[in-house]
């Protein structure tokens, strides 16, 4: 993929979620390394919009749900209900059957329905009553998260966590970008504009492309140092795991590739890095969540490998 | 300068701190010599001084050594040796530029903290070593982790030290001793020789203003009382006319098993005085092993002392015939005193002694004669010449100890009762804390001994006739031991003695801990008393080269070197150019990172460092390069010299 391109699509969502260049790019970054996102912000923020603009810029199919505590599994799944006239059982497909899926307020939701969209997340297949059902390529999970009411909510535990591949915050837009937010006519508009830049099989080839990018020995060794450093500093009560070591390693990828590289550099690692690895990680002190700015200062001491 | 000089700073202290210990012993200018070039390092951090070149350097090592051999000469001891150490250290600061060569100076450091051994082993000396190793290890430290805070190398040289003294005290103990050291290190400064071969009027008067110790001296008993206090050193059995001198080669006897009551054990440590005659309390019957007994009764090391002495012998203090073997009970002959020489004293002694037949009374008559005639005792007595006893009886009349010894000895031969001159010393101060005696130099003594048909050898003090409280009173006025309690002492004297008698305990153990003492340690482990020494000597050796190859192991493995790799170095020499010019680049910056700062600050420079980046990225980051791209990244990087003032 060209940087121009990459570039042309952050312009275009930027024109529906503005001021948020930078979320943007992790957004596609993420999608373009086949993980899945989790947003952590107050409603109203532009969560839902950030979804929706992502899904139409790429020609994807859109669906969203707002996760409640009695939602069930098969509400996001799909199940099979009797058909009176054939008499037989046909499968109702879920919400989940689609391309970008927006799970809103994921943690209301109790841990049995949470579970089963984590489940579909990581094998992209879904099984109901004994029969696999796959799901369609490319499938890419947006989930909510609302840090801050806490009442009747399951957070996601670490372990879960785990399976997004980025956490992001969207924050509250500068002064400038609010005033236009504030003098246009609401998102619905600009969102019915935007043409799609390109189908299916088009963020399949960027995907594939990003699996081709190179990793050289000298970056193996930089992220490796990393790792270690999270293991053995100190700083965190666990270290990364190695899973969170490929999670890293595929998100530097489409960075490089997002900015028309073949190969990874440092700077990759370390941008993707905060994104990639503030919700895998808790303080060893206070056992609290590690701010991605922290992380980043970690970053100076850690030597990059000539 | 360069900021790496500021590194010299901790290694300057340590080896300052290593080399003090040898201060008293380094000629004057040595001194001045560490002081200026040392100064002159320290001074250069500010000021900026240039380093010497090589070629400035090697003419200062080479003045150095010239100095020394002035100094020294063909003297070539551990003076002249430690003298080297501390010129080559003084100099050593000019080339620590690199990492490797402050690494060697560190660690040549502990090796002269060693060298202090050979000045003394008292407990200052080892306390002062330990305090010299913690300052080298925080200098180690601090050359390795230059960045970080002085408290936190001191904290972790400190934490090292604590972490080796287990180690060290269990290799002292156990790490296998020789019989005799493995080579011998004459103590530097024990040039002072104790007693003289020569008896001879003036020979031990010398000694008479000389304070410092002897030997000293512990009692396994009660202490003896004051009128035995001699010291037998040397027996003067030969008179050549004006001096009295030892047997050329000692003979030895066998003595019989001492069995009677008045044994007196003691234990000497003894200065270093380079000769092989070893005192005793009169007179000893058994010696420490490595020593004999000559036919003059006295104890004769198989070896100079030239290191402090450590022994234990046992007097018999009232010696009677029955201590004599049977050569001895037989009367000697007269020492020969010569045909023609001091011919007034001989009327003298055979007038005095005419008509009587007895020996005891020909003894008394002859002691009479110094009673009578206005002898005095002074420990500056006028020099004499030719005729030393003449001179002595009847012009002079002064006289030290030696005189009166060696004239009365001179006189019984005359008159054919035989008699020898004992060398030593006499009395002893008392440590009121330590429980010993300290015997000094001016202590020193000299006695007349008779043979007596019925009694054997008996000792016979002259000057005691003329000056009686010699025996209660030390030549310098300290009283010997009897009857003294710490109160009568000043603060000052009562802090000297302690201070001594804490260090005295110490080098007991210290340098008492030889081969025979790690023997007996081993025997009350359970060790020894079924294997032989040898076993358990082969046993430990096996042990500690086991320990050794551990840790000769893991040092190896520790500092592998590191695979050279070109790149990086080449790398590594573009970020250090930069750096000159104050574009330093952070450990966890990217070369991207690194490139879009050299372009920010220094645009002019963009294009070279952007093409060596390039370059560098290909390599290290591309999935392929072409092959000569490290070759020509190194030209690059070479011809690389960005200029400190932005160029146009």
């Amino acid at each position: 993929m060209m940087t121009q391109e990459f570039e042309k699509i952050v312009q275009q969502v930027g024109t529906v979620v503005l001021g948020k260049e930078p979320q943007i790019r992790l957004a596609l970054a993420c999608i373009f390394a086949r993980g899945h996102l989790l947003i952590e912000d107050l409603p109203g923020i532009g969560k839902t919009t950030l979804a929706k603009v992502l899904a139409r810029c790429m020609g994807l199919k859109f669906q969203r749900m707002q996760f409640t505590s009695d939602l069930l599994p098969g509400d996001i799944l799909g199940m099979s209900v009797f058909d009176q006239h054939a008499a037989t059982f046909t499968f109702h497909p879920g919400p989940i059957f689609t391309q970008v899926f927006l799970a809103d307020e994921i943690n209301r939701a109790t841990p049995k329905s949470q579970s089963a969209l984590l489940e579909a997340m990581e094998e992209e297949q879904v099984t109901i009553e004994g029969e696999t059902r796959p799901l369609e390529a490319p499938f890419f999970v947006i989930a909510t998260q609302n840090p801050l009411e806490q009442a009747g909510t399951f957070p996601l535990p670490e372990s879960q966590m785990d399976r997004f591949l980025m956490r992001i915050h969207l924050g509250y837009p500068d002064r400038k970008a609010e005033k236009n937010i504030l003098k246009g006519t609401g998102a619905e508009p600009a969102l019915a504009a935007i043409k799609p830049f390109m189908d299916t099989t088009g963020v399949l080839q960027i995907q594939a492309q990003v699996e081709q990018v190179h990793v050289s020995d000298t970056f193996l060794a930089y992220l490796q140092d990393i790792l270690e450093f999270t293991r053995t500093s100190g700083t965190f009560q666990f270290g990364l795991s190695p899973r969170a070591g490929l999670s890293l390693s595929r998100a530097a990828r489409a960075w490089a590739c997002l900015h028309g590289r073949d190969h990874t550099l440092p700077e990759d690692l370390q941008q993707m890095l905060p994104w990639v690895a503030c919700h895998r990680l808790r303080s060893s002190t206070d056992l609290g969540q590690f701010s991605p700015d922290r992380l980043k200062d970690l970053l100076k001491i850690i030597p990059v490998p000539v | 300068m360069n900021r790496d000089n500021v590194q010299a700073v901790p290694v300057i202290v340590a080896l300052a701190a290593a080399i003090a210990p040898h201060t008293p012993a380094l000629p004057g200018w040595v001194i001045v010599w560490c002081v200026v070039m040392w100064g002159y390092v320290l001074a250069g951090l500010k000021t900026g001084w240039p380093t010497p070149g090589p070629i400035l350097r090697h003419v200062l090592a080479l003045a150095g050594i010239i100095g020394l051999l002035i100094t020294f000469r063909i003297r070539i001891d551990a003076d002249a040796f430690v003298g080297l150490m501390a010129v080559m250290a003084a100099i050593k600061p000019f080339e620590m530029a690199t990492h490797r060569h402050r690494m060697i100076t560190v660690l040549l450091t502990y090796f002269i903290i060693i060298t202090s051994l050979f000045r003394s082993e008292s407990l200052w000396i080892v306390l002062y070593m330990f305090f010299s190793v913690f300052i080298t290890t925080a200098a180690l430290v601090r050359i390795n982790h230059p960045g970080g805070r002085y408290r936190s190398s001191i904290t972790l040289s400190g934490r090292i030290l604590a972490q080796a003294i287990p180690l060290m005290i269990l290799l002292f103990l156990l790490f296998p001793r020789l019989q005799h050291g493995l080579f011998t290190m004459e103590a530097p400064g024990a040039g002072k020789s104790g007693f003289s071969e020569i008896l001879a009027p003036g020979s031990i008067s010398r000694m008479a203003t000389d304070q410092s110790p002897a030997f000293r001296v512990a009692f396994d008993g009660p202490f003896p009382p004051t009128d035995a206090l001699y010291w037998r050193g040397i027996v003067f059995d030969t008179f050549n006319g004006t001096q009295w001198h030892p047997a050329k080669t000692p003979s030895f006897i066998v003595p019989d098993q001492a069995d009677s009551a008045d044994l007196v054990s003691h234990t000497i440590i003894l200065e270093p005085h380079k000769s092989r005659w070893l005192f005793a309390l009169d007179r000893p019957v058994i010696g420490p092993p490595g020593t004999d007994i000559t036919t003059g009764r006295t104890l004769y090391s198989r070896h100079r002392v030239t290191r402090k002495k450590t022994y234990q012998a046992v007097s018999r203090i009232n010696p009677s015939q029955t201590d004599l073997t049977k050569t001895e009970v037989q009367s000697p002959d007269p020492v020969f005193t010569g045909h023609d020489n001091n011919p007034e004293a001989r009327l003298l002694a055979r007038s005095l002694t005419r008509d009587i037949p007895d020996v005891s009374k020909k003894i008394q008559r002859i002691l009479t004669y110094f009673t009578d005639n206005n002898f005095t005792y002074t420990l500056t007595p006028p020099r004499t010449e030719t005729h030393p006893v003449d001179a002595f009886l009847f012009e002079t009349r002064q006289g030290y100890c030696e005189h009166y010894a060696g004239a009365l000895a001179f006189l019984l031969n005359v008159v054919d009762v035989p008699a020898r001159v004992v060398g030593g010393y006499l009395g002893g101060e008392r440590n009121p804390y330590g429980n010993y005696l300290t015997v000094r130099q001016s202590f020193a003594h000299a006695w007349v001994e008779v043979f007596l048909p019925d009694r054997g050898w008996t000792r016979i003090d002259p000057t005691l006739a003329v000056s009686p409280g010699r025996l209660a009173r030390n030549p310098d006025g300290s009283f010997s031991y009897s009857g003294d309690s710490p109160a009568v002492f000043s603060v000052f004297k009562k802090m000297t003695f302690m201070l001594e008698a804490v260090n005295i305990t110490w080098e007991a153990w210290f340098t008492g801990y030889s081969f025979s003492g790690q023997k007996a340690l081993l025997r009350q482990l359970g060790f020894g008393t079924s294997w032989g020494s040898g076993a358990v000597s082969i046993l430990l050796l096996t042990l500690s080269g086991l320990v050794m190859a551990v840790f000769f192991w893991f040092f190896l493995h520790r500092f592998e070197p590191k695979q050279k790799d070109p790149v990086a170095e080449a790398y590594a020499l573009f970020c250090k150019r930069l750096e000159h010019i104050g574009l330093v680049r952070n450990p966890g910056q990217g070369p991207m990172d690194f490139l879009a700062m050299i372009k920010k600050n220094r645009p002019d420079l963009g294009q070279k460092a952007g093409a060596i980046t390039d370059m560098y990225i290909q390599i290290r980051f591309h999935r392929t390069c072409p092959d000569n791209m490290t070759r020509q990244l190194i030209t690059h990087i070479r011809q690389f010299k960005p200029s400190r003032r932005a160029g146009t």
